[in-house]
């Protein structure tokens, strides 16, 4: 089914959130899954199985040296221009795509092309237009290093290349979201007659 | 995109009104509307860029089943209220987000529906919730009858008669509306599909679009059903009869934290309704004309304060002082000096000693009145880029609760050491996936809070702030403290947007959920607020607005108070 890219922010927001991150990564998760689906990229999918397997063992993608995409993008935008200054290497992540939306909003940010290139994929993104070099493990969810690199100014990238931003929503697998709904879900608190009351309407 | 977050503050001038005054939740719920409101907006724009309308299907039987079509074509494109008309038996009508069936259900259709389009929302649309639009639509509604009205409008036309105003007045609509979707729920097409085509950029202007329209269809349905009653004797209803219904709408507590999650949109409508404020209060001289409308506007003001119903036990005696402080006000206006010197001014300050907040409201946004050419473009201004900005990690711990202090004074000031001051939680409720205020040490959930309690989390992060190495960077303290990402990033745009914060505690025991609903659905031109307990209110959209066919007739624009009766001018 198609979903708009607002119920996609919204549902995997939510997801995160139930998975465990804090709602500030929460948000920034919504966000990187709206952008890549807005991108017709893998986005739900990606987060559906990442959330489902980070919510029953939290600790293996956190700590010092973190493996969650959704944490060290975020770090790497908190750093701002000094966290790229120089090619870096990330090194095992797992669903390197995930970084991808935070990647690009710090080269927007800090008006700078970067490219970020793992064994079998390959994407630039300059001006806030992603190029797709390569794509062959552009969903693996495999540990993953990672290289993030300036593009140097000037560069010329093949148009054809270009991975066009829409404004319509994505299809999504009926079992990704109901994996999404599942995490959402935890975030609920059951109704009770005392909670409704006086809420709305009762004529 | 990020902007840069070192930007200067804002700084308005001395006939700003400060956000310190008017981000208080007991001003924001004396809201009024005024010329900047969504539904003026787009009426505006629409007599002025000569839409068309035809209503192109109408199909409903004798029973009043069936679907209906209204187009409106604008100078670009043309949008189809698509309205599907049911008979539904009295136990199931009900107000409430949880209900399951209304009378009648709606969608927007962006463009002109096809048979296949109308089949597929026929399926989908009298569902709502539980059905899927798609990109096609930009909206999904429902409304049920003001029983007794409808009814008694329909039997008083099919006997050839016409509808008493002074019955009218008592409800004012024939359905109210009980939700009106936007913005990419339920499949419809997001916000980011529209707001680059002019006509909809604006905050809510297809929702506006779609009540309007809605209010056509409620007319035509009631003189349909008069007609299926007695198809010889049926009139149809004088135009300035008609005009006096509007659409009812009941919003409950799901819509509070709108604007507590929306902290730019908020910014960006207060902003403008405080610089179109200052610049009449800047005027230096106020020409004889400008002073003669403004005094009209004050009579409609009474008038409309006059008709105004409620039986709430704080919005009744709220009006009740709105009445006798507008006579009081126009009384003093018979001996003030209108010549002198920033006249408008004088008299805002006199408002601000001498009224109430509901009549300084009221009487604030009368001024706009006589100036479209000051206020009116301010509208551009309204919508915001709520893309999640990147938090800037590089500040110092020491930097960032510097800028607390500057800017959240007022959080820091709060005590939440008792229990009152943090007795409720906000959450979403698994039934209805709808925003619910709990007791905190009644009610399980709190774990499950939402993060709508601004100045609490204000409080702790500045704590933690406080017993962190100083000189350490941001970032790394977000590091450790990943529970303060999402205060962190508001807080830093709070530096340049100095009204997006309401300045109350939104978890208090005796915060009033209605005061947050008032100030948005001012914003959208609501008047009549009805509240019907703290959480929920009854409002009165369009009420003596111009029809789609009539509006080139009409003014576009004089409709948001009622006209003065003969003799009163």
């Amino acid at each position: 089914m198609i979903y708009s890219l607002s119920e996609i922010d919204a549902t995997c927001k939510k997801a995160a959130r139930g998975s465990g991150l804090s709602w500030g990564y929460a948000e920034e998760a919504g966000k990187a899954a709206r952008w890549l689906a807005a991108h017709q990229l893998p986005s739900t999918e990606l987060l559906a199985a990442y959330l489902t397997e980070r919510q029953k063992n939290a600790e293996h993608y956190q700590g010092s040296n973190p493996k969650c995409p959704l944490l060290v993008g975020a770090s790497l935008c908190d750093a701002g221009y000094d966290g790229v200054e120089q090619s870096i290497k990330i090194n095992h992540v797992v669903y390197p795509l995930l970084l991808l939306p935070y990647l690009t909003q710090l080269s927007q940010a800090t008006s700078a092309g970067l490219n970020l290139h793992w064994l079998g994929t390959n994407i630039s993104c300059l001006e806030g237009v992603i190029y797709i070099q390569e794509n062959a493990s552009i969903a693996t969810s495999e540990l993953t290093e990672v290289s993030c690199s300036y593009l140097e100014s000037g560069v010329s990238l093949n148009k054809a290349l270009i991975q066009e931003k829409g404004v319509l929503g994505q299809s999504v697998e009926a079992s990704d979201w109901q994996a999404l709904e599942s995490l959402a879900h935890l975030t609920y608190v059951p109704a009770t007659e005392e909670s409704r009351r006086g809420a709305g309407p009762a004529d | 995109m990020q902007e840069n977050a070192t930007q200067n503050a804002w700084q308005g001038s001395e006939f700003h009104r400060t956000p310190e005054n008017v981000m208080r939740l007991s001003r924001m719920g004396s809201a009024h509307q005024s010329r900047l409101s969504f539904m003026r907006t787009l009426l505006r724009r629409i007599k002025r860029e000569n839409w068309q309308f035809e209503r192109s299907v109408w199909d409903i039987n004798q029973k009043g089943v069936g679907r209906a079509v209204y187009q409106a074509k604008g100078p670009n494109r043309t949008y189809s209220l698509v309205a599907f008309a049911h008979d539904l038996p009295p136990e199931l009508r009900s107000d409430r987000v949880i209900a399951e069936a209304w009378d009648s259900t709606f969608t927007l259709f962006d463009g002109v529906p096809t048979e296949e389009d109308l089949q597929r929302l026929e399926a989908n649309v009298p569902k709502q919730e539980a059905g899927r639009v798609s990109g096609k639509e930009l909206t999904l509604s429902r409304a049920n009858r003001s029983v007794r009205l409808f009814s008694s409008v329909a039997e008083t036309l099919a006997r050839g008669e016409q509808p008493d105003p002074e019955e009218i007045a008592k409800v004012g609509y024939l359905m109210r509306t009980t939700a009106v979707y936007g913005s990419g729920k339920f499949g419809a097409a997001d916000r980011d599909f529209i707001q680059n085509r002019e006509e909809l950029s604006g905050p809510f202007q297809a929702e506006m679009l779609t009540v309007w329209l809605i209010r056509t269809f409620t007319l035509d349905l009631v003189e349909h059903t008069a007609k299926c009653i007695d198809a010889d004797k049926a009139v149809t209803m004088k135009p300035e009869i008609r005009r006096c219904f509007g659409v009812g709408n009941s919003t409950g507590l799901g819509m509070a934290p709108f604007i507590v999650n929306h902290p730019l949109l908020l910014n960006n409508w207060i902003m403008a309704r405080e610089e179109a404020f200052s610049r009449v209060r800047s005027q230096q001289q106020v020409t004889n004309e400008a002073y003669a409308s403004f005094r009209d506007f004050v009579k409609r003001a009474r008038i409309n304060a006059d008709q105004w119903q409620s039986e709430h036990p704080i919005q009744k005696p709220k009006i009740t002082t709105l009445r006798q402080e507008l006579t009081k006000f126009d009384d003093y206006l018979d001996g003030f000096d209108s010549q002198q010197e920033l006249a408008w001014n004088h008299l805002y300050l006199w408002a601000e000693e001498h009224l109430s907040e509901e009549t300084q409201e009221q009487v604030a946004m009368l001024m706009l009145e006589p100036y479209p050419e000051l206020v009116d473009g301010l509208t551009d201004c309204m919508d915001a880029n709520e893309t999640l900005t990147l938090i800037d990690g590089r500040m110092s711990v020491n930097e960032m609760l510097s800028s607390l202090k500057e800017h959240y004074a007022w959080a820091l000031e709060m005590d939440f050491v008792t229990d009152q001051a943090r007795s409720r939680f906000w959450y979403v409720s698994e039934e209805k996936l709808e925003p619910r205020l709990g007791e905190r040490f009644d009610e399980p959930g709190m774990e499950l809070e939402q993060p709508l309690c601004v100045a609490w989390h204000i409080a702790q992060l500045a704590e933690a702030l406080s017993s962190h190495k100083q000189d350490s960077l941001l970032a790394e303290f977000l590091l450790a403290n990943p529970q303060f990402r999402h205060i962190v990033r508001r807080a830093q745009l709070a530096r340049k947007y100095p009204y997006m914060e309401i300045q109350n505690n939104l978890i208090a025991h005796d915060m009033l959920p209605i005061d947050l609903l008032r100030l948005k659905l001012s914003f959208f031109g609501a008047t009549r607020f009805d509240p019907r307990s703290d959480r929920w209110v009854r409002i009165t959209m369009f009420q003596n607005a111009p029809f789609p066919f009539e509006l080139h007739e009409q003014s576009a624009d004089d409709w948001a108070y009622p006209p003065l009766q003969v003799g009163q001018a």
